[in-house]
């Protein structure tokens, strides 16, 4: 994941004639944070954890990124992801640096009272480095809007009420409306803007999505709502196909009823590692990474492909799609709903003032739109892929912030 | 029954430690029969320079203070604390030891014998193997973080290179606004 991060940086800097020291220098992160969670199991034990919190860039504001549980989480790890971050946020421009960290934990073998007491207990050993101003996180891996809310309450224990300490509260604890659908409904407002530039509307093309979680399944529903025709869909172990277009409220329906897409009785199933290589106009990987890989590249048949998941492209196929005249929109422009509707969410918890579903929706839009627009124009203009044209618009950016503040 | 319990949570205890992380079950079995554990009160030293190489060292809970001799005196180059390894480059190097071990408090150590490692390496245990893969990993990355202060020590003394890098982030800056307006 994280070289190939690097990678795309290294060959966008280079299209941008940036010197090697240059890149070094916007490549390093500038803080590292590691913390021992030292915490009482339930079986009277003590348990010892270590803790990241790795701030890449803060040029263009406070860094923001996420916070997973996992047995891999390191140093290295985290800080690659933080990268990745303040490119996501610089090509959408929001006032953002980019941030990871986690715990490297197995979530699955801890009971929740342990999960919330090595929450408390890494809020108290961070409480220094995040805050609404410095670094503000978010759910990742086998994190979500509860382990938020222990975040918030913990750091508010400690400096006072501060809800924009974190992201991704519920919304019933200062979260935001719209938080949820936001990184499927922000890819549909980017399959628009593709589809106004190539000819037709979503109406008339056909879709392709793997992956039926929060983002496969809010997309679904945005494109069927605006007439596209989502001909299959996978899960974990299943995939279903209906060439005439799933009943995509049937079968939200049915996933929320059965919890898998299996036995959904309007489709046909099939090899669920087919869907890749579907005769469809739009494929949209929404589940993990390294889909698309040296192997398979060339059997893809869809002319467009849109990144809602993270690092679903290897650098050896992005060139295979690069070649072939594949339209690729990258995972930091084509995914950055969420952390947009984040950042928006911070607005309004630091003014104190919530907005309507709409006025959330209608913003959303805009900053998608507006950063297609360059991306795609930069990418036409230079005669470059999307994703080099996204790196150095967030380069650009980032690189313009760092100077003007003085290196 | 009590016992299996015990050694389960060892082993679990274990796999936490970065170098043994991706060991499977039967694996981490293996290396924890070449394994001791041993406390060392506050203050003691675990090895000094020149002494032999008899293995390598896990911190379980504790700190060690790694020193090594500079000119007059002798630096420390790393404090670590748990699931830190040590002893390492003069395992691999097949060296006497280098620098100066020592428990900044009372600590826990589990000590991987070096002839038995070996041993394994030679009959060509994936156990060890995945170890030293692992131990690859750890000094990859080690010597990363030293090219990158080299880098910086040199532009700092030389007045050539900080020149250089001076032109270079005028370059960068001119670059930028001139070429990348978006």
């Amino acid at each position: 994941m994280f070289s190939e991060t690097s990678y795309y940086f290294r060959r966008a800097a280079q299209v941008m004639g940036i010197g090697e020291r240059i890149q070094r220098l916007l490549e390093k992160p500038q803080r590292l944070v590691k913390v021992e969670i030292v915490v009482e199991l339930d079986s009277g034990e003590l348990g010892t954890f270590t803790g990241f919190r790795v701030q890449h860039n803060r040029a263009r504001g406070p860094c923001k990124g996420g916070l997973r549980y996992h047995p891999t989480v390191d140093e290295d790890h985290s800080s690659a992801l933080a990268a990745l971050m303040t490119w996501k946020t610089a090509v959408v421009e929001l006032p953002f640096g980019g941030a990871k960290g986690g715990i490297d934990c197995d979530p699955t073998r801890l009971s929740p009272g342990e999960v919330e007491r090595i929450t408390r207990k890494f809020v108290s050993e961070i409480h220094e480095t995040i805050g609404p101003y410095s670094d503000i996180p978010a759910p990742d891996v086998n994190t979500n809007a509860q382990t938020m809310a222990w975040i918030m309450t913990e750091y508010s224990r400690i400096h006072g009420f501060a809800p924009a300490v974190v992201t991704g509260k519920p919304v019933e604890l200062h979260g935001s409306p719209g938080r949820e659908e936001a990184t499927g409904l922000g890819c549909t407002y980017i399959i628009a803007e593709v589809i106004k530039r190539t000819g037709g509307t979503i109406a008339d093309k056909t879709f392709a999505i793997q992956g039926f979680g929060n983002v496969g399944s809010h997309l679904a529903r945005h494109l069927a709502l605006r007439g596209g025709k989502v001909v299959a869909l996978s899960d974990v172990n299943s995939a279903i196909i209906n060439r005439q277009g799933i009943d995509i409220p049937a079968v939200l329906q049915h996933v929320a009823e059965h919890r898998t897409l299996a036995g959904f009785p309007h489709a046909e199933p099939f090899d669920r590692d087919e869907l890749i290589y579907l005769d469809v106009d739009v494929l949209v990987p929404a589940a993990l990474g390294n889909v698309f890989t040296r192997e398979n590249a060339h059997l893809v048949k869809a002319k467009t492909i849109i990144e809602a998941a993270n690092a679903p492209t290897t650098p050896e196929a992005d060139e295979i799609f690069d070649k072939r005249g594949v339209l690729v929109v990258p995972d930091i422009l084509a995914n950055a709903g969420g952390v947009i509707v984040s950042y928006f969410e911070w607005v309004q918890n630091i003014q104190q003032f919530r907005w309507e579903l709409e006025e959330i929706q209608g913003k959303l839009h805009r900053y998608m739109e507006r950063s297609f627009k360059t991306v795609w124009d930069l990418a036409r203009s230079k005669n470059i892929s999307m994703r080099t044209a996204a790196f150095i618009v967030a380069i650009g950016r980032v690189g313009k912030a760092t100077v003007l503040s003085g290196v | 029954m009590e016992f299996d319990r015990k050694e389960l949570r060892k082993t679990e205890r274990f796999h936490q430690i970065p170098i043994f992380s991706n060991l499977t079950g039967q694996e981490t079995g293996r290396i924890l029969r070449i394994t001791q554990e041993l406390t060392v009160p506050a203050h003691r030293e675990i090895f000094k320079p020149g002494d032999p190489c008899d293995g390598f060292y896990i911190i379980l809970d504790g700190r060690v203070d790694i020193r090594i001799p500079s000119p007059g005196h002798t630096t420390t180059i790393a404090t670590l604390s748990n699931r830190s390894v040590f002893g390492e480059m003069s395992f691999l190097g097949k060296r006497p030891r280098s620098a100066w071990a020592t428990a900044l408090e009372e600590t826990r150590l589990n000590k991987i014998d070096g002839e038995a490692f070996q041993a394994m390496l030679d009959k060509g245990d994936i156990a060890a193997y995945k170890v030293i893969h692992n131990f690859a990993k750890l000094i990859a990355g080690r010597l990363r973080r030293v090219e990158d202060e080299l880098l910086r020590v040199l532009d700092s003394v030389s007045p050539e290179r900080r020149a250089t890098k001076l032109a270079e982030l005028q370059e960068f800056r001119q670059t930028l606004f001139r070429d990348w307006s978006f």
